[in-house]
């Protein structure tokens, strides 16, 4: 065999093993392409719409920050006016008061959560200047501040306010029992009045 | 300068294999499940196998559904990632108090179809602004992983209960629906919430509670693994399952709306299927 047989021989085997090897590398490839276009669009009627905010009235109501608060708080500051319970709240049930501690803040682009702990329950807040809108209520008026629906949940009960424009859903968790009454409305409403607008 | 080449498309071609094997193993929505991890099967299982009934549509004689199609949290990962999972009741199927059967491992649990959960009736007073009656659901529980590891948990849950370590029920990671920051830990509870848009929190039940990857204010990406799937219930146990929430400030109001949806486009999207519905 002659040294050009065998170069022809060496080149045409490197082409098949060249072509062996990216036949299944093309079909991987449009493979996947294939899995991606079959993915459905999502059908949704919903979208979501920013409220304003009126900081004027807000810094009017201000108390001063604690320390410890704004330290948790993101150097940006805060998308919504931060309302937090005060130490102590006065309430119409026996105990006539509930003593709040430890209030421990996440923040971003739209708000804010706060946990803050007391003796039979967690008050979670969540706050938020976004709001989801179904295709069925095109321009709602909702005023600034409101109090709204009180409803009973999986571990407790919440109810929703706005205060300043923006919205706060409340929730209060049981931490002593799975009933999830341990805050019932009256209680819940009252401990909402108490509410203070800290200065950021 | 050849030898590099063919080592190049060998390693490409190991590369998208190992995609493929990954596809339909053990860990993605291809696997039958009860099928030994790793295993391989065909793909008519990608779009035949993914069913669901219609939003709204309970097992019967548990309550008043809400046929709501909304996805509420577009774009939200799947709670398991590529890990089987499949929604379905915890009280009126087997394993569940309403089912008569003690056996909550059964294969039928983890089988499609996924079966919405939001309004089933419960003992508890609870509203919510979109369900018929009170008394009921908030959220949709989800069954992940097969028979197998169902099994697995039970021998973990015997295990720690007699004093052995939390890990050994760290057997099916649940993940973080979308970026954003843990903003509560329960006691059987862990809440999201999501950097952006109407969403005030994504609430997952009955985690390991003893064997969390996160904190208080840890910021997380979607995908990122936050805990395992178990049946803590604040001391007690319920069935293994996940209970998922989302609540919402819709219309102005902080609303429990279903997931059920939003669960099932995930699914799709996590486990790259089809999902059929069936009526």
């Amino acid at each position: 065999m002659g040294v050009s047989a065998v170069s022809k021989i060496y080149f045409n085997n490197h082409l098949l093993v060249l072509l062996l090897l990216l036949a299944p590398l093309v079909a991987c490839v449009t493979e996947g392409e294939a899995d991606s276009a079959a993915m459905p669009a999502e059908p949704t009627d919903i979208v979501t719409q920013g409220r304003s905010i009126d900081w004027d009235r807000a810094g009017e109501d201000a108390s001063v920050n604690d320390a410890g608060i704004k330290k948790q708080i993101a150097a940006a500051g805060l998308a919504v006016p931060l309302l937090l319970p005060p130490p102590k709240a006065s309430v119409s049930d026996p105990s006539g008061q509930i003593k709040f501690v430890d209030p421990r803040i996440v923040s971003d682009t739209k708000g804010y959560s706060a946990v803050i702990a007391s003796d039979n329950f967690d008050m979670l807040i969540d706050a938020s200047n976004q709001m989801i809108l179904t295709g069925d209520v095109t321009s709602p008026e909702y005023p600034q501040d409101f109090d709204g629906k009180f409803q009973f949940i999986e571990m407790g009960s919440q109810l929703t306010i706005g205060r300043y424009g923006a919205l706060y859903a409340i929730q209060f968790i049981c931490t002593g029992n799975n009933d999830g009454d341990c805050v019932d409305e009256q209680t819940a409403r009252e401990i909402v009045q108490s509410l203070q607008v800290l200065r950021p | 300068m050849r030898f590099l080449l063919f080592l190049v498309l060998v390693m490409a071609n190991v590369a998208c294999s190992e995609r493929t094997i990954q596809a339909s193993s053990g860990q993605s929505a291809l696997q039958q499940p009860d099928q030994p991890t790793g295993q391989q099967v065909t793909n008519s299982a990608v779009s035949g196998g993914c069913t669901y009934l219609t939003p709204g549509n309970l097992e019967p004689d548990s309550g008043v559904g809400v046929n709501d199609a909304r996805v509420w949290a577009p774009g939200i990962a799947s709670p398991f990632g590529t890990v089987n999972a499949v929604a379905k009741s915890q009280v009126y199927l087997p394993g569940g108090y309403q089912s008569g059967s003690s056996d909550q491992c059964v294969t039928q649990n983890f089988r499609y179809p996924h079966r919405d959960t939001f309004c089933e009736t419960r003992g508890a007073d609870r509203d919510s602004l979109n369900c018929a009656r009170r008394n009921i659901h908030q959220g949709i529980d989800i069954n992940a992983g097969s028979r197998t590891q169902c099994l697995q948990l039970q021998d973990a849950y015997a295990s720690i209960t007699a004093g052995g370590p939390a890990i050994a029920a760290d057997i099916i990671p649940i993940r973080a629906v979308s970026d954003g920051l843990i903003s509560y830990i329960g006691r059987y509870t862990v809440d999201l919430r999501p950097a952006t848009g109407g969403i005030s929190r994504f609430r997952y039940l009955h985690m390991n509670m003893r064997s969390l990857r996160v904190e208080f204010g840890d910021e997380v990406k979607q995908g990122e693994i936050i805990g395992y799937y178990y049946n803590d219930f604040a001391g007690t146990s319920t069935t293994f399952h996940l209970h998922f929430e989302v609540i919402a400030f819709v219309n102005g109001e902080a609303q429990y709306v279903s997931p059920y949806m939003s669960f099932v486009r995930a699914e799709e999207r996590s486990k790259g299927v089809v999902c059929t519905e069936r009526g």
